[in-house]
């Protein structure tokens, strides 16, 4: 397409040139500068420079225009760049400092099944979304397999659910559920990531229960964003298991289906193929404009008849009188 | 009056681009801004028809979606291949929209 390059090249400075020639008349007619025209032309041409979509012009005094241009533009790139490092230095040496900082215990209750003290650590100020590292530290347990050291879990908690009574009170709820006390048994990264999932699970459902109840003024919604039937199952399960067996495999199923459901809404999900092109140079969307003479279809195959189209693929620019095309739908 | 099909090109963008910055500095009025595209849409029309001689063929994967609306034909077309004789482009996803050839166009009151 190199020859049709310079096609476009010619073409678009023919187009200027019209434009501005015809144009000359409306802006005089308005009582307009001509430098506001040639300012315009100027503008217009830089621009397509810049877009890349076809060749710079050879004119020495535009050449050295469009240098200058590039100088600027890569100055004001660094520029930036520089700005957002040292920012970034800041907030990575702030969290450390509040890892190490003054802690403040919180009991848990529940001596029978063993689970272990938190220590919380303070807040950092910078980041947005506010997650506390909270180390859960396990003590040995007799009779559990392969669990003779204690062994320290560390968790992401957000930093709402530590202060507070009632948010602080939640989160030892949460902690002291026999699912997390099974997972605790676990090996340390496995442990880590079940009691993490299971954390930011319950307690988006909490803050969303939360959120929905102020909604109503004062009528509780439990459905909706406020439903907890996915992943809290599983508590819920156990405590059924001792209370009604016969409900156990309704719930298994109701369950299962649930499970499925979130599994296959993912699954679903999948089957759109949508092609992201990480490149930067093709981040334009490939569109050709164009007139058609006559578009036929046979079946499932389609047949095009073009005339008289720009296009634009990959970021560069082509034209043509008559394009023929064949696709099948 | 011609269709306006074309001032969604890289040349057709940066006129417009170019002309609201003008009018945003106070330069020119909008209704100037208006009369140039028009201007833009008759020269760009002729060109084409007069100035551009080359033809090329294409061949598309599939055709994802086809949209007739208006006498306006939009074609989402995936894993197209475009030929000028020797010379070969290909696109991942490329969108056709196409205004009728063979129409006259409709007149705008400005």
């Amino acid at each position: 397409m190199a020859a049709n390059q310079a096609l476009v090249s010619k073409l678009y400075r023919g187009v200027i040139e019209d434009v501005i020639n015809g144009v000359r008349e409306a802006f005089l007619d308005e009582g307009i500068d001509e430098a506001v025209l040639l300012e315009l032309k100027q503008n217009w041409e830089n621009k397509l420079q810049s877009s890349k979509a076809i060749d710079p012009v050879t004119d020495p005094a535009e050449t050295s225009l469009q240098s200058k241009l590039q100088q600027s533009q890569q100055a004001s790139s660094t520029a930036p760049a520089n700005n957002s490092t040292p920012q970034q230095a800041a907030t990575t040496a702030k969290q450390p400092e509040a890892a190490a900082a003054a802690q403040t215990p919180v009991t848990t209750p529940n001596a029978a099944t063993g689970a272990a003290t938190t220590a919380a650590a303070a807040a950092p100020a910078t980041t947005t979304v506010r997650t506390v590292p909270v180390q859960i530290t396990v003590p040995p347990q007799a009779g559990v397999a392969g669990h003779t050291a204690a062994k320290s879990i560390t968790v992401h908690v957000p930093a709402h659910a530590l202060q507070g009574g009632a948010a602080g009170a939640q989160l030892q709820t949460i902690l002291s559920s026999p699912a997390v006390t099974a997972a605790l048994s676990l090996p340390v990264e496995m442990a880590t990531t079940v009691l993490q999932q299971h954390i930011n699970n319950a307690l988006q459902s909490t803050a969303a229960r939360s959120q929905s109840r102020t909604d109503n003024g004062g009528v509780t919604q439990l459905d909706g964003p406020g439903d907890s039937s996915d992943d809290d199952d599983d508590v819920e399960d156990d405590d059924d298991d001792d209370v009604e067996e016969e409900d156990d495999h309704d719930d298994e199923e109701i369950d299962a289906d649930n499970e499925e459901n979130a599994d296959e809404e993912p699954l679903n999900s999948e089957d759109d193929v949508t092609d992201d092109d990480p490149s930067v140079l093709f981040e334009t969307d490939n569109v050709v404009v164009c007139q058609y003479d006559k578009i036929t279809r046979s079946r499932n195959r389609w047949k095009f008849h073009l005339k008289d189209g720009i296009m634009n693929i990959n970021g560069r620019d082509y034209v043509f009188q008559k394009a023929n095309g064949d696709a099948e739908w | 009056m011609a269709y306006q099909l074309y001032r969604n090109t890289t040349l057709g963008n940066t006129l417009q681009e170019t002309l609201d910055e003008l009018i945003q500095f106070g330069q020119i009025t909008p209704q100037l801004a208006l009369k140039v595209l028009v201007h833009f849409d008759r020269t760009m029309n002729n060109s084409l028809a007069q100035k551009v001689k080359n033809r090329l063929t294409f061949k598309a994967g599939k055709l994802n979606t086809y949209r007739f609306c208006d006498n306006v034909w939009t074609f989402l077309l995936s894993d197209v291949e475009f030929r000028d004789v020797s010379e070969l482009c290909k696109g991942e996803t490329v969108k056709i929209v196409a205004c009728d050839g063979k129409a006259v166009p409709p007149t705008k009151d400005d």
